[in-house]
């Protein structure tokens, strides 16, 4: 049956308007304010958690950023690059995020910010096959815009998903392990975790120009490599610059071992694919990786894991 | 709700009993089971008693829509007792699961779905398969997710909270983006309860994580990419890219052994999980999954970050990030 409800003012019963029934109003007659009753649920107690979730806290002074209309708390400082400066921070809210905040120091810095963040994007919008997997072994950039904190007014930020695990770059990796180099075993795991990204890269018609042992992070756990440093890659394949991408790759790798304990077949072919980048172009990264598994089945029987110590105690 | 006590092997009986049955064989749901129609509801009780003194609330709220309705099935085959082993093994005390079941409140019949806090391997085994999996779900790239965060914050009552200020769990599963807001109609329709406005789904998980940890689950890394920037962005390391749906309750275990600290880092746990028989190669999945939360919640990792001046073999390699 239809019941008819009338909303009127309990102080004069001068009729409500309709929106009576989900919020406070004014009696347009009395003035009386005319709140709901108890069985609404107010939108202002989860408004309120919000502001909780979000409120910087008294030991954060000094230490907080605002980036995009959120706070981050500064964990640590990570390193001074050439235009930037580098930090570990935490995004203030009701869930944390890890992040890396690269902060520009002039306009220079604001420019290569701005190149990497558009080779990044561009990097994780592709859609050839296997970009779902690959694209989560490539940075992951969260936004460039504009930081604000830290007592040194605006600053351009580029914000980074937090890679963790990662152990540090294959440049360290060498030092740590000098002069005897580290077991060829391990040698195989990191030129193919590389070589498995560049093919991903090249098949999607970029070249990464620099690839260097200091732009290979390594994740021991995991077994995984993290490619950095893109700023300069390109969306063009043409002029020898994926077989220069392939060769890098090689002498980063030949540069983590000692000559005589490598064995023959593997040795060889680091040795071509470092000296030869047309041979690396004609083989291509999934060409060298058939190849490297071959001579590493050679030489070590079938592949399983082997744990990876980057600093041994010696 | 939550009396009884848990028996790992009577939960692998009932499941091992449908191995072979078609899906509609388990989940026999046609509509809404009327003990799961979140009309009227009030509150969900997770409760201690003499059985579980410390009670520990622990909700799923599964997407059933038709892209994610393996998972369901996977729990009810095989894997929730996997996963109260898994708890077990690594020491958590009394943990009491209620299941929901999450669809999409502008298309579908059965959008919310609650059941019950419960410690028995029967009766968690009874809610979930009481779940409608009714496949729909819209064309808009969005589920109602937000509807599971509202029940939270809004619909439960945990005495792991109440009496001891430790926060429950809730985990959603699913590969879709949420709705921007929780509707006022669509609460009234579904609960029967009146909102003065609509609620932004920032606020609302504001409001259910103050008394319970919340976290994402997205089954794979092909359906990652659609969804996960919007939840990084609401839920920040608490959205867990696993490498298989099948992970679903290792992982979820995963978290519950690490913030209770029940274990005491991700190698401990991969011990636990090559304890109960799983394969290396599953373990290495799950560990991959919860790398990231792990370093949260490890206090040493900022630090272990930090370049250790004045050692040239570990200079900093972050200055070279990206650039």
């Amino acid at each position: 049956m239809l019941s008819l409800l009338a909303l009127s003012c309990p102080q004069c019963s001068a009729p409500l308007p309709r929106a009576a029934r989900w919020r406070t109003v004014h009696c347009g007659y009395c003035g009386a304010t005319i709140t709901r009753g108890t069985e609404t649920v107010e939108r202002e107690s989860f408004r309120a958690a919000w502001r909780r979730a979000n409120a910087p806290q008294l030991t954060d002074t000094g230490r907080l950023l605002q980036w995009r209309g959120a706070h981050y708390r500064v964990l640590a400082p990570l390193g001074h690059g050439e235009h930037s400066d580098v930090l570990l921070a935490e995004r203030l809210g009701a869930v944390p995020e890890r992040v890396t905040i690269k902060l520009a120091r002039d306009a220079a810095g604001d420019a290569v910010l701005a190149r990497e963040a558009a080779v990044l994007q561009a990097l994780q919008a592709l859609s050839v096959a296997g970009a779902a997997y690959f694209t989560r072994r490539l940075p992951q950039p969260l936004g460039l815009g504009v930081a604000q904190g830290l007592g040194d007014g605006e600053r351009q930020a580029l914000v980074l998903r937090h890679p963790t695990g990662f152990w540090g770059s294959l440049q360290e990796v060498q030092q740590a392990n000098s002069p005897q180099g580290i077991d060829a075993r391990h040698a195989v795991w990191l030129w193919r975790r590389m070589l498995e990204v560049l093919a991903f890269v090249h098949g999607a018609g970029w070249t990464h120009r620099a690839i260097t042992p200091a732009h290979a992070l390594v994740h021991p756990r995991d077994h995984g490599v993290l490619l950095i440093g893109w700023s300069q890659a390109k969306p063009d394949v043409s002029g020898g610059a994926i077989g220069r991408d392939l060769m890098a790759s090689a002498r980063s790798v030949r540069a983590l071992l000692s000559d005589g304990a490598v064995p023959a077949p593997l040795a060889a072919l680091l040795r071509e694919c470092s000296d030869d980048a047309i041979a690396c172009e004609r083989l291509g990264a999934q060409g060298i990786e058939q190849a490297l598994s071959a001579a590493s089945r050679e030489a070590f029987g079938p592949s399983r894991f082997v744990h990876f110590d980057p600093a041994p105690v010696r | 709700m939550g009396y009884g006590n848990y028996s790992h092997a009577a939960h692998a009986a009932i499941v091992a009993d449908r191995a072979a049955k078609p899906g509609s064989e388990v989940f026999k749901q046609t509509a809404t089971h009327m003990l799961m129609n979140p009309q009227g509801l009030k509150v969900r009780e997770s409760r201690d008693n003499a059985d579980h003194p410390n009670s520990l609330g622990i909700v799923f709220a599964l997407d059933v829509t038709g892209s994610m309705g393996n998972i369901p099935q996977t729990l009810a085959r095989r894997e929730l007792p996997t996963f109260m082993k898994l708890l077990t093994d690594c020491g958590v005390a009394d943990p009491q699961l209620l299941f929901m079941a999450i669809g999409d409140a502008t298309s579908d019949q059965a959008p919310l779905q609650v059941g019950q806090f419960e410690s028995t391997a029967n009766l968690m085994d009874q809610w979930l398969t009481w779940s409608y999996l009714e496949g729909g779900g819209g064309g808009s790239g969005e589920e109602s997710y937000e509807l599971a965060f509202y029940v939270m914050a809004q619909h439960t009552d945990m005495d792991c909270w109440v009496k001891r200020k430790k926060r429950g769990y809730l985990f959603v599963t699913g590969d879709e983006l949420p709705y921007p807001a929780v509707s006022r109609h669509q609460v009234e329709g579904l609960i029967g309860e009146k909102l003065d406005e609509d609620i932004p789904i920032e606020e609302v998980i504001a409001a259910a994580a103050e008394t319970t940890h919340l976290f994402f689950l997205i089954p794979d890394a092909q359906r990652r990419r659609r969804c996960e920037p919007r939840w990084r962005e609401l839920l920040g390391d608490h959205v867990i890219c696993m490498d298989s749906p099948d992970d679903a309750c290792a992982v979820a275990a995963g978290i519950v052994a690490l913030t209770e600290k029940a274990v005491p880092n991700l190698d401990a746990l991969a011990g636990v999980m090559g304890g109960t028989g799983m394969a290396k190669e599953r373990v290495r999945g799950v560990l991959h999954a919860l790398d990231g939360y792990a370093a949260l919640l490890d206090p040493t990792a900022p630090r272990r970050a930090t370049p250790v001046a004045g050692n040239g073999a570990r200079s900093s390699w972050w200055k070279r990030l990206f650039g």
